[in-house]
C-alpha cells in the first residue's frame, strides 16, 4: 500500500485502558486491573487549554469567554499533575473523576493540584515566612528556603489549649506567650464537661449549661474530674427539637433536670455538694461533714472524722503508765475523762483500789472537765447562732476554768450561774432550737438529754449538768488529775482483764483492758461519739441547711473519739 | 455647698455606724477601729474564687454601694439640705433599695460557691416579705402628709411625730429596714455561723471593703429613713435642724445594731411566716387606722 501523509506527532504512541485511564503503557497489551485490551491514546502532550483567570475550574479547548464572569479565557499549560476534582463546599472531598460530592451532592469542580510553592524563612525566627528570598525583618539574616509545611505552624497557649493562632503572640485569656504546637492531625473537637453529647468544632459555650467547652481528649471516658454531680446521670437524650416560636436548643426546666434526683417537696432545684468541715465556725474542728444540698435542703449527709484515733497498742504491749499517757494524748478534747477511764480500768484489772481522797479529787477533776467541755460547746453553738456575746463570755470562762485549781474554780461559780441564767433567758433561743435535731425516743443517744429529745432539750440538759457539776466540785473539796496508782509486783504477776466506765461530758465511755505481767496487752475502747455519729443522717435529713448545722452541733460530736 | 455638707455628713455617719457595729459585736468602743479596719482591708491580699462569673462578681459590691447611696439622696437633714427633693421621694427610697437585692443575688451567683449562692437565695426568698413591710408603712406615712416628698413628710409631723401617730407602722418599718440591711438577727445572707460569711465570704481585700462600706451606707440609709418618716426628721427645739437629724439617725442606728448579738439568728422559715402571716395584715390594719385618723382627727 502506498504510504500516506500523516501528521507527525511529537510524542510516541501510548496505550491506555478505556476503563482505567490511569493505566498507561508504551506497548499494547492488557490492562492489569481489568484485563481489557489497551487502546492507543492521544499523546500526553496535552492540547492547548483555555481557562478563566478568575475561575480556574472553567476549562475549554477553544478560546472564548468565561460563562461565569465574562472574562476572556487565557491559554494555560495543561497541568503536569492529573486533574483533581473537589467540592466547593467540602474541600476535603477530592476525587480524580468529576462527579457529585458525597456529602452535599454538588458537582465536583476541577482544581489545580497544588504543588506547595517554595517558602523562605529565617533560621533564627521560624515564624517569619516569605514567598520571596530576602532578609528577616527581625534580625536581618538572609531567609533560607524551607519545605512548605503541609499545615501552617500553629501557636497555642499552654494553659488554654483552645486558644489557637497562626501567629505567635500572647494568650488573650492569661497573657502567656503562645508556643508552637504540633498541628493536630485530627480536627480538634470541643465538648462540655457536663454534657458530653455536646460536641463542637470551635471553642465556645455549651448551649445547655453555658460552661466553656474544653478540648476533648482522644480517649475521654467522661471521668468526673474532681467534681460531684450529686447523683444525677448523664444519660440525657439529645435536646428536643425546637418548638415553634421558641429558639432552637431551648430546654425547659423539665428537660434540664431530667435524670437528676427528685426533690422531696416537688420544687426541683440545683443540687450542690458542699463541705462544712473540717474547720467550720460552730462545728467541732476535725469533723468532715459533706452535705448534698437540694437547693438549701439537706438531701444527704456524709460525715467522717479527720482525726480518728489510731490503735493504742499498735506498737505492742505498753506499761500501765505509758498506756495512760498515750490515751490522754489521743483525746485532747476530754483528756481528764479518758485518763481517769484508763486508770480505773487498769486498777480494776490489777485489783487495786485508790483511797477515797484520791477518788474525790479525781471526781473533782472529772466534773471540772465536764463544765469546761459544755462551756466550749456553748461557745460554739453561740457562734453558730449569732449570739456573739454569749459565745465570747462562755469562751472566756472556759479558758479560766479549764486548768484551774479547786479554789479558783469554786470562785467562778457565780459567773457560771449568771451565764446559765443569761442563756436560759435569751429571747427566742428556746423557740429557735425547738424541734431541731429531734431524735426518736429509742435512738442510741447517751449524752445529756431531757424529755424533749431535741436541741433545746439538750441545751437545757447541758446547762443543768454544769450547775450540778459545780455543786459536786464544791462537795469534793479538791481537784487533782488522775494518776495511776503504782502497780506493785504482786499485782503485776496477775493476769486479768477488766472493764471500766466513765461518764464523759458526751456520754458513757467504756474501756476493757487485759493485763499480762503488768503490761497492757489488749484494750478496747467504746466512745459515745462513735455511737452518736450514725445519728447525723437522721437528724439532718430533709432539713434546711441552718437547721441541719444546728442539729449536728447539738450532738456535740468529738472527732477524736470517732474511729475510722 | 450643700453637696459638700451632705458628703461630710455621709462620711461622718458611715464612720459612726461602723463604730457602733464593732461595739455591738465586741463590746469595745475603739475610735480608730473603722479606719484601721479599712486600711487593713485595703492592704490585704485579694484572693479570688477559682472560676467566678466576672461581671457579677466584680460589680456586686459596687451596685450595693450605689443602691445605698441612691436611697440616701432623698433624705433631708434640714430644710433645703437634701440631695434631691423628689416629689416621689418616699417611693424612690423603696425603688433604690430594690437594687440591694440585685447586688446580693449577683454577689451570691458570682463567686460560683455554695455558701455565697445559698446566702443570695435566702435574701431573694425573703425580699418580697420585707419589701412589702417597707412600702406599706411608707404608704401610711404619705397618707398623713398627703405627699410622697420626704420634706413634706417631715413637716407634716410638726404637731405629732409619726412614731406616736402610727406606732405599728414604725415597728414594722424598723424591723423590715433591719432585714433589708441584713443586720443581725436578720443576717441570713451573710450568716457568720452557718454560712461562714455567705455572700460576703468570697470577697477579700478591696472588694470586701467596698461591700462593707455599702452595707454601712445601707444601715445609715435605713436609719435615716426611719428618722425622716417617723421621728420628725429635723424637728426639735434649741438645736439647729441638722443637729437633730444627726442625733436621731445615730440613735436609731445604734438601737438597730445593739439587738443583734443578743438574739439568735432568725430561721428563714420563721421570718417568712411572720412577715407574710402577721406583718402584712398588720401593715394593712395600720393603713386603715391611719386613714381613719387622717379623716377624723385634725392633726
Amino acid at each position: 500500500m502506498d504510504l500516506v501523509e500523516t501528521e507527525a506527532t511529537d510524542a510516541p504512541a501510548q496505550y491506555t485502558c478505556p476503563m482505567h485511564p490511569e493505566v498507561v503503557s508504551d506497548e499494547p497489551g492488557s490492562c492489569p486491573k481489568c484485563g481489557m485490551d489497551l487502546v492507543e491514546s492521544e499523546p500526553t502532550a496535552a492540547p492547548a487549554q483555555y481557562s478563566c483567570p478568575m475561575h480556574p475550574e472553567v476549562v475549554s479547548d477553544e478560546p472564548g469567554s468565561c460563562p461565569k464572569c465574562g472574562m476572556d479565557l487565557v491559554e494555560t499549560e495543561a497541568s503536569a499533575a492529573p486533574a483533581q476534582y473537589s467540592c466547593p463546599m467540602h474541600p476535603e472531598v477530592v476525587s480524580d473523576q468529576p462527579g457529585s460530592c458525597p456529602k452535599c451532592g454538588i458537582d465536583l469542580v476541577q482544581t489545580e493540584a497544588t504543588a506547595a510553592p517554595a517558602q523562605y524563612s529565617c533560621p533564627m525566627h521560624p515564624e517569619v515566612v516569605s514567598d520571596q528570598p530576602g532578609s528577616c525583618p527581625k534580625c536581618g539574616m538572609d531567609l533560607v528556603e524551607t519545605e512548605a509545611t503541609a499545615a501552617p505552624a500553629q501557636y497555642t497557649c499552654p494553659m488554654h489549649r483552645e486558644v489557637v493562632s497562626d501567629q505567635p503572640g500572647s494568650c488573650p485569656k492569661c497573657g502567656m506567650d503562645l508556643v508552637e504546637s504540633e498541628p493536630t492531625a485530627a480536627p480538634v473537637q470541643y465538648t462540655c464537661p457536663m454534657h458530653p453529647e455536646v460536641v463542637s468544632d470551635e471553642p465556645g459555650s455549651c448551649p445547655k449549661c453555658g460552661m466553656d467547652l474544653v478540648q476533648a481528649e482522644a480517649n475521654d471516658d467522661h471521668a468526673h474530674h474532681g467534681h460531684d454531680h450529686g447523683g444525677h446521670d448523664h444519660a440525657l437524650g439529645p435536646a428536643q427539637p425546637g418548638v415553634d416560636g421558641v429558639e432552637p436548643g431551648f430546654m425547659s426546666m423539665v428537660e434540664l433536670t431530667q435524670g437528676t434526683p427528685r426533690s422531696s417537696d416537688g420544687l426541683q432545684m440545683e443540687w450542690i455538694t458542699a463541705s462544712f468541715g473540717p474547720f467550720f465556725p460552730g462545728l467541732p474542728g476535725g469533723l468532715l461533714l459533706d452535705f448534698e444540698l437540694d437547693g438549701d435542703t439537706v438531701a444527704q449527709a456524709h460525715v467522717a472524722s479527720l482525726v480518728a484515733p489510731a490503735d493504742l497498742l499498735e506498737n505492742g504491749p505498753l506499761s500501765g503508765v505509758d498506756f495512760v499517757e498515750s490515751i490522754t494524748r489521743q483525746m485532747p478534747l476530754a483528756p481528764v475523762s479518758y485518763r481517769l477511764l484508763a486508770c480505773l480500768a487498769l486498777e480494776a484489772a490489777a485489783n487495786l483500789r485508790p483511797s477515797d481522797a484520791i477518788a474525790q479529787a479525781r471526781n473533782g477533776a472529772l466534773e471540772r472537765e465536764r463544765i469546761a467541755s459544755h462551756l466550749r460547746w456553748l461557745s460554739q453553738l453561740g457562734r453558730q447562732l449569732g449570739l456573739g456575746r454569749i459565745a465570747a463570755d462562755a469562751s472566756a470562762l472556759h479558758q479560766q476554768l479549764r486548768d484551774a485549781d479547786w479554789r479558783p474554780v469554786t470562785a467562778l461559780a457565780p459567773r457560771l450561774a449568771a451565764l446559765g441564767e443569761r442563756v436560759a433567758r435569751t429571747p427566742f433561743l428556746t423557740r429557735r432550737l425547738t424541734g431541731i435535731g429531734r431524735l426518736p425516743a429509742d435512738a442510741p443517744w447517751h449524752g445529756p438529754d431531757d424529755e424533749r429529745h431535741d436541741a433545746a432539750g439538750r441545751l437545757a440538759a447541758r446547762l443543768a449538768d454544769m450547775s450540778r457539776s459545780m455543786e459536786l466540785i464544791q462537795q469534793a473539796g479538791a481537784i487533782a488529775p488522775p494518776e495511776l496508782t503504782p502497780i506493785g509486783e504482786a499485782a503485776a504477776a496477775a493476769t486479768k482483764s477488766a472493764t471500766a466506765s466513765v461518764q464523759t461530758p458526751r456520754g458513757a465511755a467504756e474501756l476493757s483492758v487485759e493485763l499480762d505481767a503488768g503490761m497492757v496487752v489488749s484494750a478496747s475502747l467504746q466512745t459515745p461519739s462513735a455511737r452518736h455519729i450514725d445519728l447525723v443522717g437522721p437528724v439532718t435529713a430533709q432539713r434546711e441547711l441552718a437547721d441541719a448545722l444546728v442539729a449536728v452541733a447539738s450532738l456535740d460530736l468529738n472527732p477524736w473519739e470517732i474511729t475510722a | 455647698m450643700t453637696t459638700l455638707i451632705l458628703l461630710i455628713a455621709l462620711g461622718f455617719g458611715v464612720y459612726v455606724v461602723a463604730l457602733l457595729e464593732e461595739w455591738s459585736v465586741s463590746g469595745k468602743l475603739r475610735l480608730a477601729g473603722p479606719a484601721l479596719a479599712a486600711l487593713r482591708l485595703l492592704g490585704s491580699e485579694s484572693v479570688l474564687a477559682r472560676k467566678p462569673d466576672r461581671l457579677f462578681f466584680e460589680s456586686a459590691p459596687v451596685i450595693l454601694l450605689i443602691a445605698a447611696l441612691l436611697s440616701l439622696t432623698i433624705i433631708p437633714l434640714a430644710p433645703g439640705l437634701i440631695a434631691t427633693d423628689l416629689a416621689t421621694g418616699a417611693l424612690f427610697f423603696n425603688a433604690a433599695l430594690a437594687y440591694v437585692l440585685v447586688a446580693l443575688i449577683m454577689a451570691g451567683w458570682g463567686p460560683d460557691g455554695a455558701y455565697a449562692m445559698i446566702g443570695g437565695w435566702r435574701f431573694l426568698g425573703q425580699l418580697i416579705a420585707y419589701a412589702m413591710l417597707v412600702v406599706m408603712p411608707i404608704t401610711a406615712v404619705a397618707m398623713r402628709a398627703e405627699s410622697l416628698s420626704t420634706v413634706q413628710i417631715v413637716t407634716s409631723q410638726q404637731g405629732l411625730w409619726n412614731i406616736v401617730y402610727q406606732p405599728i407602722g414604725f415597728v414594722l418599718f424598723a424591723i423590715a429596714g433591719m432585714a433589708m440591711a441584713f443586720v443581725p438577727p436578720f443576717d441570713l445572707p451573710t450568716g457568720a455561723g452557718d454560712l461562714a460569711g455567705g455572700v460576703e465570704a468570697e470577697y477579700t481585700g478591696v472588694r470586701r471593703l467596698v461591700f462593707r462600706l455599702g452595707r454601712m451606707v445601707l444601715i445609715l440609709s435605713v436609719a435615716s429613713a426611719a428618722t425622716v418618716f417617723y421621728l420628725g426628721g429635723w424637728l426639735g427645739p434649741w438645736l439647729p435642724g441638722w443637729a437633730w437629724s444627726m442625733i436621731k439617725i445615730l440613735i436609731v442606728a445604734a438601737l438597730m445594731l445593739i439587738g443583734g448579738p443578743m438574739l439568735p439568728r432568725l430561721r428563714e422559715v420563721t421570718f417568712l411566716a411572720w412577715c407574710w402571716k402577721l406583718g402584712i395584715p398588720l401593715a394593712l390594719v395600720n393603713i386603715f387606722l391611719v386613714g381613719v385618723l387622717v379623716l377624723v382627727v385634725p392633726l
